[in-house]
């Protein structure tokens, strides 16, 4: 073992960690997420009007219109708890780095990181009843698009759709994962090195 | 300035605390400045990277999404283009359709499947936050260039087996394709660039001592 280069033996160490403790928690998730996506659903619509409620059918969200139409009209996503899964990569982080710190510490940032996890998740929806609808308008054939378009512009214009995919989409592809690594370089502070306040590392004549 | 004998701002236990009640005057940059420098060593090392690595990622994406074709061409194509080599190699029916590159994606035909194969799918993520890490840590730029030399290239092989793996996976199990593709492969995405990188730091702080 004593020859294991140091640095190799560090990174794979957090590795095997990393992936077992994710690996735990995705089996927990397949237990908690309707839970998860009915306080998400709970919270938006005590927040948002009537017009747009959420419900959760077979462990996945559906959004109900109401006023887009002379009947509701209730879209189902499929599959959409996994993109709420960046908050087991964030908690997974969190529990498979060893810091000197208390428990008390830990737990306290896992569930720090996972509450601003959860209100982007929460941000997402409001987002998600723009981008839902419009997807759906577009889908249609040529008449059907035309008049069910002009009562969803009332109620969500094209031009605000328009910005929120385009927030939305970034926020997925880049500031997602972003957002979990700056958690953790703070959280991990001390196991990455970052509290020395010396002469950059290498400097040494 | 002094107001009733009371000095405009004083010092309480290393922060800079300005009396806020009797001065007209907002915090000043200089002030948020010195309020950070006064901070535990800890908690300043920690923000200055955090603020330097925000910046790294934003400069690669504003790069990135102006000059899509750059990166069509220098990394999702020749990313693709193994990664088809190897799912052939592996007996699985693979062609690749470069003809939509210009659009920011390339076509994988898989067994007459069609699966769209953008930057998100071949880890693309990993070298910006691998190379924003590096260039954020406080080492010389020397060890930087060396960083950028190992994490470039791991995170684009892995980008490789990481397409090579959804390949498989579309092929033999369509239906998991979604998790893997969000979750299971984003999650170790994040592991495998964060392994490089402790590496590295361990390498470098190594290097150090000696």
């Amino acid at each position: 073992m004593t020859d294991i280069d140091p640095a190799l033996r560090k990174a794979t160490a957090f590795l095997a960690r990393f992936i077992v403790v994710a690996g735990v928690l995705y089996v927990g998730w397949a237990f908690l997420s309707a839970l998860y996506l009915s306080t998400l659903a709970a919270v938006f619509n005590n927040l948002a009007d009537e017009s747009v409620q959420y419900a959760v059918f077979r462990d996945n969200l559906a959004i109900v219109y109401n006023d887009v139409q002379a009947k509701p009209l209730v879209l189902a996503l499929a599959d959409n708890d996994i993109f709420f899964m960046n908050l087991l990569v964030v908690v997974g982080l969190l529990l498979a780095t060893p810091i000197d710190g208390s428990t008390l510490n830990r737990v306290g940032w896992t569930l720090g990181a996972g509450m601003l996890v959860w209100m982007t998740h929460l941000l997402s929806l409001f987002a998600g009843e723009y981008l839902v609808i419009w997807d759906f308008v577009d889908s249609l054939p040529g008449d059907q698009a035309l008049s069910l378009g002009t009562a969803v512009e009332a109620r969500f214009p094209r031009a605000q759709e328009v910005i929120f995919r385009a927030i939305f989409d970034r926020w997925r592809l880049w500031v997602r994962p972003t957002l979990a690594l700056l958690l953790w370089f703070f959280f991990a502070r001390g196991y990455l090195r970052l509290d020395v306040d010396t002469a950059p590392v290498g400097s040494n004549p | 300035m002094a107001l009733f004998g009371i000095p405009d701002s004083f010092k309480v236990a290393g922060f800079h605390i300005r009396d806020v009640q009797n001065s007209e005057a907002t915090p000043t940059l200089d002030d948020v400045t010195y309020a950070i420098e006064m901070m535990s060593p800890s908690i300043h090392g920690a923000l200055r990277f955090c603020g330097l690595f925000i910046v790294g990622i934003a400069a690669q994406i504003t790069i990135h999404e102006s000059s899509p074709m750059f990166f069509g061409v220098f990394h999702l194509l020749p990313v693709s283009w193994l990664a088809t080599r190897i799912l052939v190699l592996l007996g699985v029916q693979a062609e690749l359709v470069t003809r939509h590159l210009a659009q920011g994606f390339c076509r994988l035909d898989l067994s007459g499947v069609h699966y769209a194969v953008t930057h998100e799918c071949t880890g693309i993520i990993a070298v910006f936050i691998l190379a924003a890490a590096v260039m954020a840590y406080p080492v010389a730029l020397r060890e930087r260039a060396r960083g950028l030399l190992l994490a470039i290239p791991a995170v684009t092989l892995f980008g490789v087996l990481r397409l090579v793996i959804l390949g498989i996976v579309a092929q033999a199990r369509p239906l998991w394709i979604e998790v893997f593709h969000v979750y299971i492969m984003e999650l170790v995405t994040i592991a495998f660039a964060m392994f490089v990188f402790i590496y590295w730091v361990e390498e470098a702080h190594g290097r150090d001592r000696h």
